[in-house]
């Protein structure tokens, strides 16, 4: 005999083995995860980015263990306060964690692919089976039943004043629930392979293989991506939108007019505060290194204090604080820009 | 198909690239995962694939990045005469003799049984073989001639034999 019989048994098995659908709930979950990776990896580039690609890329079972409150050991106890003003979410090691003003360290109890965000009273996060949960935001942080939607969903994000929620379902149906008033306000269909890259009063920001708009009831605002630029890697405040620009660039344009007016450009990634007031910024040095900067009114401004991390991750706790993520490490930055390191470590996640 | 989305692509592809990928890993769940994974970064990179006429090539680049990267980290290929997945049984219609042969393909290492899938069933040459799996086509030839080494060891009244292809 000679190689052709490996070629044909090789034919055969290929042929003869059960081919599973495509399960497309895991599926999304891997795509926002790379999309995660991606979007870290242009901004830093390095070994840190490899620690939030591990956090949002956890796997695990849905049981959701009982939650659990530590002070860490290395901080003097809960006098030792986090300069924080609130609680703040993230995933620490692939569960839902919230760190209280006091330096406390909480566990819920949660296997969980991303924060979605969080209001006064309700924090929002991803499952491992990428389900919708909601939970209160002060200790035990129970489960609040009726999520808007039981179903597991493509992409999802919470409004900058944290009014509204919109997700996409596996049926390509986006939704948008007005959480104030307690009712679904808007719906409508995309093709596939969308994703929702934001959302806010105007609308939802949509990105998808036609580019990137802002729809609303009424119609959409098409937004420009340019420079083969991520409509995904985009966000919407009020009537401000960020579009990240390839190669390491975003734009911010102003929708007020109807149409997508360029404000400003920025040399990294950048992220809307709850208002658009500002924007924070993560700027990408040589040899692997990154800064951040917060823009305000036109002008943009360093953060310091972070000088022992390579930034990989921003998000605005609220319109005063940011949370900024590198290697293991997580740093609140105050409205004078200074940054302080929490107490919390391990391989931190930001974002949905 | 230069048009197409990549929700068609996927819906259109993921039966043969699900095979390809089975026949690498030779295990189902590694299949799907590893088969997911690429899909997912081929996904993000949609926008950017020109010619998708080539997307298959890419996921299957994809998939073969992401396995020499566990086998790189590996000390040393070992095979392993455990084969969690049951396989096949004749009543999917494969002859005893391919199924006996594929059996002892799934115990190479990785690395021996990429090379003998990209030549034998993909039919890349030695050196777009080498291009795929970043090796020199030295080592393609090298592992070709282990594998069927081994496989002649296995499988002595098969007496395979080289059979140069490109």
């Amino acid at each position: 005999m000679t190689t052709t019989e490996i070629r044909e048994a090789l034919l055969a098995i290929e042929q003869a083995v059960d081919v599973p659908p495509a399960d497309q709930v895991a599926f999304q979950a891997r795509v926002r995860a790379e999309r995660r990776r991606r979007n870290a990896g242009r901004t830093l580039i390095g070994v840190a980015a490899a620690a939030a690609v591990v956090t949002a890329g956890i796997v695990g079972n849905a049981v959701l263990d009982e939650p659990t409150s530590t002070p860490l050991a290395n901080t003097p106890g809960e006098t030792e306060v986090t300069g924080v003003g609130d609680t703040v979410f993230f995933v620490l090691d692939g569960q839902l964690t919230a760190l209280d003003p006091r330096g406390v360290v909480h566990d819920l109890g949660q296997h969980s692919e991303g924060v979605i965000g969080w209001t006064k009273d309700r924090v929002y996060a991803l499952d491992d089976d990428s389900h919708i949960t909601v939970r209160r935001t002060e200790p035990p942080f129970d489960v609040v039943p009726g999520a808007p939607t039981p179903d597991p969903v493509q992409s999802v994000a919470l409004s900058g004043d944290g009014r509204y929620l919109a997700w996409l379902g596996n049926d390509n149906m986006v939704h948008r629930y007005d959480l104030k008033a307690d009712r679904e306000d808007l719906e409508f269909q995309v093709f596939d392979n969308a994703s929702i890259a934001g959302v806010a009063d105007g609308g939802v920001l949509v990105a998808d293989a036609g580019g990137l708009s802002l729809r609303d009831a009424n119609g959409e605002v098409p937004i420009p991506v340019a420079n083969g630029g991520d409509g995904w890697a985009s966000d919407v405040a009020r009537d401000l939108v960020t579009v990240t620009a390839a190669p390491e660039a975003s734009r911010l344009y102003d929708l007020s007019e109807g149409s997508a007016q360029l404000v400003d450009t920025f040399a990294g990634s950048a992220v809307l505060g709850p208002y658009a007031e500002r924007v924070a910024v993560i700027v990408p040095e040589p040899a692997d290194r990154a800064r951040v900067e917060v823009w305000d009114g036109g002008t943009l401004t360093p953060v310091t204090g972070l000088d022992d991390i390579i930034p990989t991750a921003v998000r605005w706790a609220d319109e005063t604080t940011l949370l900024v993520t590198g290697r293991d490490a997580l740093y609140a930055c105050d409205i004078e820009l200074r940054c302080g390191q929490l107490p919390v470590e391990g391989d931190v996640g930001l974002n949905e | 198909m230069t048009d197409i989305s990549f929700s068609e692509f996927m819906a259109a592809r993921w039966t043969p690239l699900y095979r390809t990928a089975y026949l690498l890993t030779g295990r189902r769940e590694e299949a799907e995962d590893l088969l997911q994974s690429a899909l997912a970064r081929t996904c993000v990179r949609w926008d950017t694939i020109r010619d998708k006429r080539a997307a298959d090539a890419y996921v299957r680049k994809a998939m073969l990045n992401q396995m020499s990267r566990q086998w790189r980290t590996r000390r040393r290929e070992q095979p392993t005469d455990e084969l969690p997945d049951a396989g096949h049984d004749g009543g999917l219609g494969v002859r005893a003799d391919h199924l006996d042969l594929w059996t002892e393909i799934r115990r190479l290492p990785p690395r021996m049984r990429a090379t003998l899938v990209l030549r034998y069933v993909e039919d890349l040459s030695e050196a777009d073989t080498a291009a795929e799996l970043g090796c020199s086509v030295g080592s393609v030839k090298s592992q070709t001639h282990h594998a069927l080494k081994r496989l002649r060891s296995a499988l002595p009244e098969l007496q395979l034999t080289v059979r140069e292809m490109s």
